[in-house]
C-alpha cells in the first residue's frame, strides 16, 4: 500500500454531499452515497458517475436514498463535488483547508 | 543446506491441517460476516462493470441470481473446506470460486488488495494434501497420513507467499518513489490524507492518527521500519525464529495502521495470515482443545518432542 510518494499534503476528491435545512454541508456514508459499504469502492463510483453523462440521474438515485433515510431528514438537497483539501491544515482549520467545486446538485424530495 | 533439502524438510500431517482450519475458520467467518457486502455486487449495471482477473473471461457482468447462488455455494464450499470433507474434489472448486467471488467484488472500480494473501493461502491449502489428517476424509479413510516430506513444502509455500507481498510492496515504494517513504513527509502526508477521505466520505476516522500528525519526526521512524520489514520479508521464510519475530513485527506494523488510519487487514490482524510462520499444531496440545481429541489424534510427547527439534 502506499507505494508512490505524497510530498504534497493536496489532495482532490470527488464527494457526495447532503445539504441540511440551515445550509450546513455534511459528508454522505457510502451506503447513502453509492450503495456499498465499501468507501474505497464508493469513492469510485462517485467519481465515475460524476463525470458520465448519467451524473444528474445518479445525484437522483442519491436523493431518493436520503430521503428514506430517518437521520438525514433535514437534509434538503444533495450535491456532488469536486473538492480540493490540504490535507495536514484540514485538522487545524477544516473550512480554510477545503474548496468545493459543486458539479450537479438536486433537490431530496419527500 | 542444499536449497532442495531445505524445500523438502517434512513437517506433521498436523501443522498442515492445522492451517487449513485455521485459514478454512476465518475464511467461513469472513465470508459470512461479509455476506451483505458480497450480494451487494449483484448487479447488472453493464456501464460500471470493470472486470479485472479471471472475471475478464466475460465481458459483461453475471446475472444477478446466478452470482447471488455461486456466493452461497462458495460459503457450502468453505465449510467443507474447513471440515476437509471430500478435500481432492471440493477444496480446489472453492479454491477457484473464493477467487472468482473476490475478484467479482473488484470488478466494478475499485481495486482493493486485502484479501489477496488469504485467496493465494487457500489455493495451496486447497491443492495440497492438508486433509491428510483431523478431517471428515481422515475419519472415513478417504485419506490418510503419508510422509512427512509431503507436509513441509507446502507450509513453506504459503510462508514464501505471505513473504513475497511484502517484499513486492517494498519494490513498488523503492522504485516509484525511492526512500521518500522512509523521510517521513510522505507518511505524514498520506495518514492526513487517509484521514480527510474517510470524513469526506462519510466514514469513520482515525483520532489517534490526526492527533499524531503534530509530530512529524515519529514519521520518519515508523516509515523506515515499514520499509526494513518489507524489504527484509526473504529472511523470515528461511530462518524459523526469525519468521516468528518478523510475524509479530508484521503484525505491530498493521496494528499501526489501524490506530493511525482506521484501515483494518484483518486475514493479518488476527495473525492468520502469518500462521505458516508457527508450529501451529501446538494448539492441539492446549488443554480445551486436547480434551476434544480422539484419542488416535493426540500428540505423543514424543511426537511433540520430534517436532520441537525442527
Amino acid at each position: 500500500m502506499f507505494s508512490h510518494g505524497r510530498p504534497d499534503p493536496g489532495m482532490v476528491l470527488a464527494q457526495a454531499l447532503g445539504v441540511r435545512s440551515n445550509g450546513e454541508k455534511v459528508p454522505l456514508a457510502p451506503m447513502i452515497s453509492s450503495g456499498n459499504r465499501e468507501v474505497l469502492q464508493s469513492m469510485m463510483t462517485i467519481h465515475r458517475e460524476l463525470h458520465s453523462p448519467r451524473a444528474s440521474a445518479f445525484c437522483a438515485e442519491i436523493a431518493e436514498r436520503v430521503a428514506g433515510e430517518e437521520d438525514l431528514r433535514d437534509v434538503e438537497q444533495v450535491e456532488l463535488s469536486m473538492s480540493t483539501f490540504d490535507a495536514v491544515a484540514y485538522f487545524e482549520d477544516a473550512e480554510a483547508a477545503t474548496e468545493r467545486d459543486i458539479r450537479v446538485s438536486c433537490e431530496v424530495r419527500r | 543446506m542444499m536449497p532442495h533439502r531445505w524445500w523438502l524438510r517434512g513437517a506433521p500431517a498436523e501443522r498442515l491441517a492445522v492451517l487449513r482450519i485455521i485459514v478454512g475458520l476465518y475464511g467461513l467467518i469472513y465470508l459470512l460476516i461479509r455476506t451483505p457486502h458480497l450480494l451487494s455486487y449483484a448487479l447488472d449495471e453493464i456501464p460500471r462493470f470493470q472486470p479485472v482477473g479471471i472475471v475478464t473471461l466475460a465481458e459483461t457482468p453475471t446475472l444477478p441470481w446466478v452470482y447471488r447462488v455461486l456466493v452461497v455455494i462458495t460459503l457450502i464450499l468453505a465449510g467443507a473446506f474447513l471440515l476437509g470433507y471430500r478435500h481432492r474434489f471440493l477444496a480446489p472448486v472453492y479454491a477457484g470460486m473464493l477467487l472468482w467471488v473476490l475478484t467479482y467484488t473488484n470488478s466494478w472500480g475499485k481495486i482493493l488488495h486485502t484479501d489477496n494473501l488469504l485467496v493465494l493461502h487457500v489455493g495451496i491449502l486447497a491443492l495440497t494434501r492438508s486433509a491428510d489428517v483431523l478431517s471428515f476424509d481422515a475419519q472415513q479413510a478417504r485419506a490418510k497420513r503419508d510422509l512427512p516430506s509431503h507436509y513441509g513444502w507446502p507450509i513453506k509455500l504459503m510462508a514464501a507467499v505471505c513473504a513475497l507481498v511484502y517484499l513486492l510492496a517494498g519494490i513498488a515504494k523503492i522504485r516509484n518513489s525511492g526512500f521518500a517513504l522512509a523521510e517521513g513527509e510522505t507518511l505524514r502526508n498520506y495518514i492526513a490524507f487517509v484521514n480527510v477521505r474517510k470524513i469526506e466520505l462519510g466514514s469513520a476516522h482515525s483520532p489517534i492518527g490526526v492527533a499524531l500528525l503534530a509530530f512529524p519526526s515519529l514519521f520518519q521512524g515508523l516509515g523506515w521500519f515499514s520499509l526494513v520489514l518489507e524489504l527484509g520479508a526473504p529472511a523470515a521464510v528461511l530462518s524459523h525464529r526469525l519468521g516468528k519475530w518478523w510475524s509479530w513485527s508484521v503484525w505491530g506494523f498493521h496494528f499501526g495502521v489501524l490506530l493511525l488510519m482506521a484501515i483494518g487487514f484483518v486475514y493479518q490482524l488476527t495473525m492468520v495470515a502469518f500462521a505458516p510462520f508457527f508450529h501451529v499444531e501446538k494448539l492441539l496440545d492446549w488443554g480445551p482443545i486436547a480434551r476434544r481429541l480422539p484419542q488416535n489424534l493426540q500428540r505423543t510427547p514424543e511426537t511433540a518432542q520430534t517436532d520441537e527439534s525442527e
